[in-house]
């Protein structure tokens, strides 16, 4: 049963990875503003 | 010339044009400046952005002043602004007020083909802040803020803007909290299936330790704001609404941590992490609630005040956040001074009462300061301003202006509510542990964390001032300002109406005529020069019929209310004012006539007509409350006002003291008036009824007496004001309702131990947001219905 050892710890890891990863978009400012990227994208790219 | 077939209106801003005089290719504009935005977006290709949202435009016939922001190039006035500052890059974050929509965003991040040196600009749209990173070599600070002026976007410096990393903690929080409480549940299966038993022992006892190991960050750091609010209120021997919270999460923890230790059973990590997470989305959800509504209540953008400058070409009126250092004002008689500012001519005598409570009043000379806030009593003044005007400071001064006053409002009651509720909620819950400790421990901890979550009271600490924001923010879309949402409760308990009539119920324009006498030009200016100081309807009416800007400066002023004004020029007294107060004339006398006299010998009568405004009949028709009418006029033109007003309840030739006196003493006979006047010569009946409302036409006559401030062209709104404010009342106190039912039907389980805390702790949340569903969802439904949109 020592694969579930490797298998709890695979998981933890895989989560401290996801976790790290939300910390880092709330620190870059991903998650400041919700709401004007959904007008954002109604914008047609412009020719340049 | 062909006939204009449809409504004009401007393609810019979707205003309607007078004329199709402003025109440019096959576009009508209703002013130069919106015309000059289009040529600008032309220039640059960008008209784009009217196909985005039509007439997306702001109306521009207001230009900034040439070299307001001269002081932006002012190096250490312009530091404070940038976010971070080089030779070559810079950013700067502005809030401007004015975007609105999908164009807006558009254009403002585009800004750098309009403007060369803009490196980047983003808009948070929620917030209304625009950031932009740009090269300060090829841009300086002033053209970029200027321009974005001359766009309609014009940024609003003054305020200090809080960061939008501050709602980052709680994120992390959130995050660390979801983490941890997923990986716990995955950890208790083996338990939650009852394969305890059959499993290794050694796998459960790690499982166990991991969860462990796993709820200390849970509890360290993603509940710390509860350990720390409850602390700070125990140390001002208060019990706060994070108490139970903070008690409840440290049972949990503590009774968790023996089991497992002396090896009792598994604990309750996953519980704890659970209501941790729930508890901190809850916290979320009402921090977003809140700031949306705070960028909306910022009442202080549209708040309209100005002020009257001197010109080349005479007067005009300026916004007064648009105000310049060493611009010359013109402060009337009972006007505040908007700004700190040197006195050029006149005579003050200023009541500092709003600023420093100090009634006796001070009487500068010329040449010396004078501050923000102060109330000119005597005559026109002209000052300089000194220093910028911050409109923040004088609607902080319409706050404060009644801070004494004992509020006992619902607010108060859910402060009140709350602290009584924590404390019976710890003693119920306390209780409860005492009474199912002897028969069952792990029934008596699982009780006693139930309770205290289940019925966390928070909900009736944010709910009232939550709605009453709303109501404010639907208000003020309508053109009725609130001081306060505190307010809204106030009007809501109004039980009679109390008006004044010379302009509040008629408009401010009137038919003049010259009865008899004449006068020679130089007597005209004279008059306008006695005249221009008084702020009273009838003056203020006579002064701009006679149209003169040349008078001469009077030696003396002083206004006596309800009767006239007195003024001298060397050895001559002037007087206008009514016939029985300048002749001493006795018995009935025509009350709308204005006697002027010279040394005391009358030389001239004007009658004035006022008309009423439009739409009291609508007002009054289908209104039920008590309404009495105070004029300071004799019983002239009643015909009208007894169809609105009942016989008995129309009072004339009351001089603001008999108003007082009237409105004190209806109060001393519990009840809850209304005093509605235009805030001038009534300020004292305002701020000693229950709710003052000032009516205003000029929008510079701002009177900290009062507690609401409306339009003048919105009075037929009046019922709908007061009746959506009873609404909103009620919604607040149904909502109070639901959640004192709620919990205690909740409560009652958890007190018989039938609560789990995970599921208490997933109940407490559902009730923060029903009950923010409700007031949100019911105050809209009640402004919609009754009209208040």
């Amino acid at each position: 049963m020592t694969i579930i050892i490797l298998l709890i710890s695979c998981s933890l890891v895989l989560a401290v990875g996801f976790l790290a990863a939300f910390i880092w978009s709330v620190r870059s400012g991903q998650i400041d503003d919700t709401s004007t990227p959904a007008y954002r994208i109604l914008d047609e790219e412009d020719e340049d | 010339m062909k006939a204009v077939a449809e409504k004009l209106v401007c393609f810019h801003c979707g205003d309607s044009c007078t004329d199709d005089e402003v025109r440019l290719e096959e576009h009508v504009f209703c002013c130069e400046g919106c015309k000059t935005v289009y040529q600008l977006l032309k220039e640059s290709d960008m008209c784009r952005y009217y196909s985005l949202d039509e007439h997306a435009g702001l109306k521009m016939d207001r230009p900034v002043a040439q070299g307001k922001y001269a002081f932006l190039d002012d190096k250490s006035l312009a530091r404070p602004l940038f976010q971070f500052y080089s030779e070559t890059d810079a950013r700067v974050l502005f809030f401007t007020p004015s975007m609105h929509c999908a164009s807006c965003i558009w254009l403002l991040e585009r800004l750098y083909k309009l403007l060369p040196g803009v490196i980047e600009s983003r808009v948070n749209f929620d917030r209304k802040e625009i950031s932009v990173r740009f090269n300060p070599f090829e841009l300086s600070l002033r053209q970029l803020v200027e321009k974005l002026s001359a766009l309609g976007y014009e940024p609003s410096l003054g305020e200090k803007r809080e960061d939008a990393g501050k709602g980052r903690m709680l994120l992390f929080r959130l995050g660390v909290a979801g983490f941890c409480a997923g990986n716990i549940m995955l950890f208790s299966f083996p338990e939650y299936l009852g394969m305890d038993t059959l499993s290794q022992t050694q796998f459960s006892a790690l499982f166990r330790w991991l969860s462990a190991a796993l709820s200390i960050p849970v509890v360290t750091f993603a509940a710390w704001p509860f350990f720390k609010k409850a602390w700070q209120g125990l140390k001002h021997r208060d019990l706060n609404i994070d108490f139970p919270l903070a008690l409840g999460i440290s049972a949990l923890f503590i009774r968790s941590v023996l089991e497992i230790t002396l090896g009792w059973g598994s604990g309750f990590f996953d519980s704890l992490a659970m209501l941790v997470f729930f508890l901190l989305i809850g916290r979320w959800l009402q921090d977003r609630a809140y700031e949306s509504l705070s960028f909306e209540r910022d009442f202080k953008s549209y708040f309209p005040l100005a002020a009257e400058v001197e010109g080349e070409e005479g007067t005009r009126f300026v916004k007064l956040q648009d105000l310049q250092v060493g611009d010359i004002i013109r402060v009337k008689s009972q006007e505040l001074i908007p700004a700190d500012s040197r006195i050029i001519s006149g005579n003050a005598r200023i009541d500092y009462s709003f600023v420093n409570g100090e009634s006796t009043p001070e009487t500068p000379d010329s040449g010396e300061t004078l501050y923000a806030g102060g109330r000119q009593l005597d005559g026109l003044l002209r000052v300089q301003i000194l220093r910028p005007v911050s409109q923040s400071y004088l609607s902080a001064l319409w706050n404060q202006a009644e801070a004494g006053e004992e509020n006992k409002g619902i607010k108060n009651f859910s402060d009140q509510v709350g602290r009584y509720f924590t404390l019976a909620l710890v003693l119920i819950a306390t209780a409860t542990l005492v009474y199912w400790l002897p028969q069952d421990a792990r029934k008596a901890f699982d009780a006693f964390t139930a309770v205290l979550i289940v019925a966390c009271p928070c909900v009736l600490v944010v709910a009232a001032p939550f709605a009453f924001g709303n109501a404010m923010r639907w208000l003020s879309a309508r053109s009725i300002f609130l001081k306060n949402p505190d307010t809204v409760e106030k009007v809501a308990q109004v039980d009679q109406v109390i008006f004044d009539k010379t302009g509040t119920l008629t408009e401010k324009s009137a038919e003049i005529e010259l009865l008899w006498g004449t006068l020679t030009d130089e007597e005209t200016c004279k008059l306008a020069g006695v005249l221009v100081q008084s702020l009273h309807p009838n003056s203020r009416l006579l002064f701009n019929h006679l149209n003169r800007n040349d008078f001469p400066q009077t030696d003396t002023f002083t206004e006596i209310p309800g009767k006239g004004l007195k003024a001298s020029y060397g050895h001559e007294e002037w007087k206008v004012g009514s016939v029985k107060w300048i002749t001493g004339a006795k018995g009935e006398t025509e009350s709308t006539s204005v006697l002027v006299a010279r040394n005391n010998e009358p030389i001239a009568e004007f009658r004035l007509q006022w008309h009423f405004r439009e739409g009291l009949d609508e007002l009054f028709h289908t209104w039920t409350l008590p309404r009495y009418l105070y004029s300071g006029d004799k019983a002239r033109g009643t015909e009208v006002l007894k169809k609105w007003f009942h016989n008995d309840h129309m009072f004339f030739g009351s001089s603001p003291e008999d108003k007082l006196r009237a409105v004190k003493n209806y109060r001393e006979l519990g009840h809850h008036p209304m005093m509605v006047g235009d805030g001038l010569n009534d300020s004292g009946a305002l701020k000693a009824s229950w709710t003052g409302v000032a009516i205003t036409d000029d929008v510079h006559a701002f009177t900290p007496a009062c507690d609401v401030i409306m339009v003048g062209k919105s009075l037929h709104d009046l019922p709908r004001f007061i009746r959506f404010c009873k609404r909103t009342l009620q919604t607040v106190k149904f909502s109070f309702l639901f959640s004192l039912v709620y919990n205690l039907i909740w409560m009652s389980l958890a007190v018989r131990g039938e609560l789990q805390p995970l599921v208490a702790a997933l109940l407490m949340p559902v009730s923060s947001i029903t009950v923010f569903t409700i007031n949100t969802l019911g105050i809209r439904y009640f402004a919609r219905k009754g009209g208040i949109q």
